[in-house]
């Protein structure tokens, strides 16, 4: 291998590492998006109804505000186990069971799940 | 079905001593609220979410000054004191003539077995005259009842205490409905008006169901007309995913019974104005 | 082999990984708690004759769905669901409407479950 082979492989490699990062952060921006829009929607998600969250208008206040979402759930997992049915951990949550009521199908569940964390 | 499953009920309550009696249960009922929403008096809460919030109320009482209802509740005067084709009228099936009388409904008939509403007396009176039933949701039967209540306004609510066993189930019937989630989206009456009540969904304010029957029918500004009580029943289930019963059904008229004697001391003061 | 298309092939190989997983970043296995409910149908299997499979799987839909409605318990999700099914075959959808059939026996199914849960559930809310 000599010095110009070596040149043209890191830059390759910056190259397809900068593709890489391109295409996971679009990606990542798109399933966010997805999940903002299911959040918002008064037929799906309706977060809004009693949850305060960034950029929505006019919120309730029946639960509590969506922010600093991964310090309250460091695992991503107790947020979606959460949002597929609270009532586990607390029997009279008045917040509906997303996933065992299938009001959201489990890749819509992903989504939302990724946007409250991202919060 | 749900009468007999209430009767069981009310029974196995009743031998285990859980069964804390209608009474006891509306008493518990006020305290909830007097603890939740303390700074609200009790009888203030007919006025619903106007109870609630300064704002609101202010542009609601002026919206009461010039009252949307006002010409549905005059055409429900002339229905109410027009003859049938057998020359009586509404006023010779009930005390008093009709006037005054909203604050004793809905009540346990024992002979009959069953909870009679006002909507469901004015339609078993104009049928025991020869005339078509009314449809119970809007329209006359709503302008009927809104007059009656309007000859009532001031009175106090005074639903007899169940006291048969009967009486009983009907009650105890009307509050497991009451306290019980439904439809997809899980939610009990309890769990809007009791547990979130003064909080908002979404820019609503969430009114307590002390008081809640005060004020029937309603001019709800969506519906553009005057809506009885079931009409509201059936929209809350369907607004949280369950197929709404039938009006008039024996589970609403249970409901009904139940939700009024929880408001027994406060005043009618329907039809009312509500967004 | 030589050294950059080596390289490239890795960069490309890694990039098409991570860019599969990047749009679902948390793959529905994820899910622990997809396990159908007891009784609830576990129809996922894809039907090879849909047409001829239909009427079945609408009969027991509306069965369920009745279920619920004499317990007053039924959901709107399942009715409607039953509606668009029959519009589906009435359209000559076979699939579709055998899709939608299954799924409204799901949602009845779920309904009679909260109607059973209920029986006992409320009675922790009077105050």
């Amino acid at each position: 291998m000599n010095r110009e082979h070596a040149g043209l492989d890191r830059l390759i490699f910056v190259f397809a590492g900068w593709l890489l990062a391109t295409a996971v952060w679009a990606a990542d921006e798109a399933q966010l998006e997805k999940g903002r829009a299911l959040a918002f929607d008064r037929n799906k998600g309706n977060c809004l109804s009693c949850h305060m969250i960034a950029g929505g208008e006019l919120p309730g206040n029946g639960g509590p505000p969506l922010i600093q979402m991964k310090a309250r759930f460091p695992d991503r997992q107790v947020l979606r186990d959460q949002i597929w049915d609270s009532s586990i951990r607390n029997p009279q949550t008045i917040m509906p069971p997303y996933g065992r009521h299938q009001i959201l199908s489990e890749e819509e569940l992903d989504a939302v799940t990724d946007y409250i964390h991202s919060l | 079905m749900i009468g007999l499953r209430s009767i069981t009920l009310a029974v196995l309550l009743g031998t285990t001593a859980v069964h804390a009696g209608p009474e006891e249960d509306r008493q518990r009922f006020r305290e909830f609220y007097q603890n939740r929403l303390s700074s609200i008096p009790l009888e203030a809460h007919v006025d619903g979410a106007y109870a609630m919030n300064a704002g609101a109320r202010e542009q609601w009482l002026e919206m009461e000054e010039f009252p949307p209802y006002e010409f549905e509740l005059d055409e429900g005067q002339e229905l109410f004191e027009a003859s049938f084709a057998d020359g009586e009228s509404l006023a010779s099936c009930f005390p008093e003539g009709g006037q005054g009388v909203r604050q004793g409904y809905p009540y346990f008939d024992e002979e009959a077995g069953e909870v009679v509403t006002l909507e469901l007396a004015i339609n078993r009176c104009r049928e025991a005259h020869g005339e078509q039933p009314l449809p119970y949701l809007s329209g006359d039967l709503a302008k009927i009842s809104a007059y009656m209540a309007y000859t009532s306004r001031g009175n106090v609510i005074n639903v007899p205490t169940p006291q048969s066993e009967a009486a009983l189930a009907a009650y105890e019937s009307g509050k497991q409905f009451y306290y019980s989630r439904r439809g997809q989206l899980n939610f009990a009456c309890s769990s809007c008006h009791m547990q979130n009540t003064g909080l908002n969904l979404r820019a609503e304010i969430l009114s307590a169901s002390l008081g809640h029957t005060s004020h029937w029918p309603v001019y709800r500004l969506k519906w553009e007309e005057l809506g009885t009580l079931h009409k509201r029943f059936q929209e809350c289930n369907s607004q949280v995913g369950a197929v709404p019963l039938e009006a008039q059904s024996e589970a609403y008229r249970n409901l009904e019974y139940f939700l009024t004697y929880m408001s027994n001391g406060l005043e009618i003061n329907g039809p009312g104005t509500r967004k | 082999m030589n050294g950059p298309v080596r390289w490239y092939s890795a960069a490309l190989m890694a990039l098409l990984l991570l860019a599969g997983c990047g749009g679902d970043s948390t793959p529905a296995q994820e899910s622990t708690q997809q396990a159908p409910a007891a009784g609830e149908p576990a129809e996922d299997t894809v039907s090879t004759n849909p047409e001829a499979d239909f009427p079945a799987a609408l009969a027991a839909a509306r069965e369920r769905h009745q279920q619920a409605m004499d317990l007053e318990f039924a959901w709107s999700r399942a009715e409607t669901l039953i509606e668009s099914a029959e519009n589906a075959a009435a359209a000559g959808d076979f699939a579709g409407a055998l899709e939608m059939a299954i799924q409204a026996e799901k949602f009845a199914a779920l309904s009679i479950e909260q109607a059973t849960t209920e029986a006992e559930a409320w009675q922790a809310r009077v105050p």
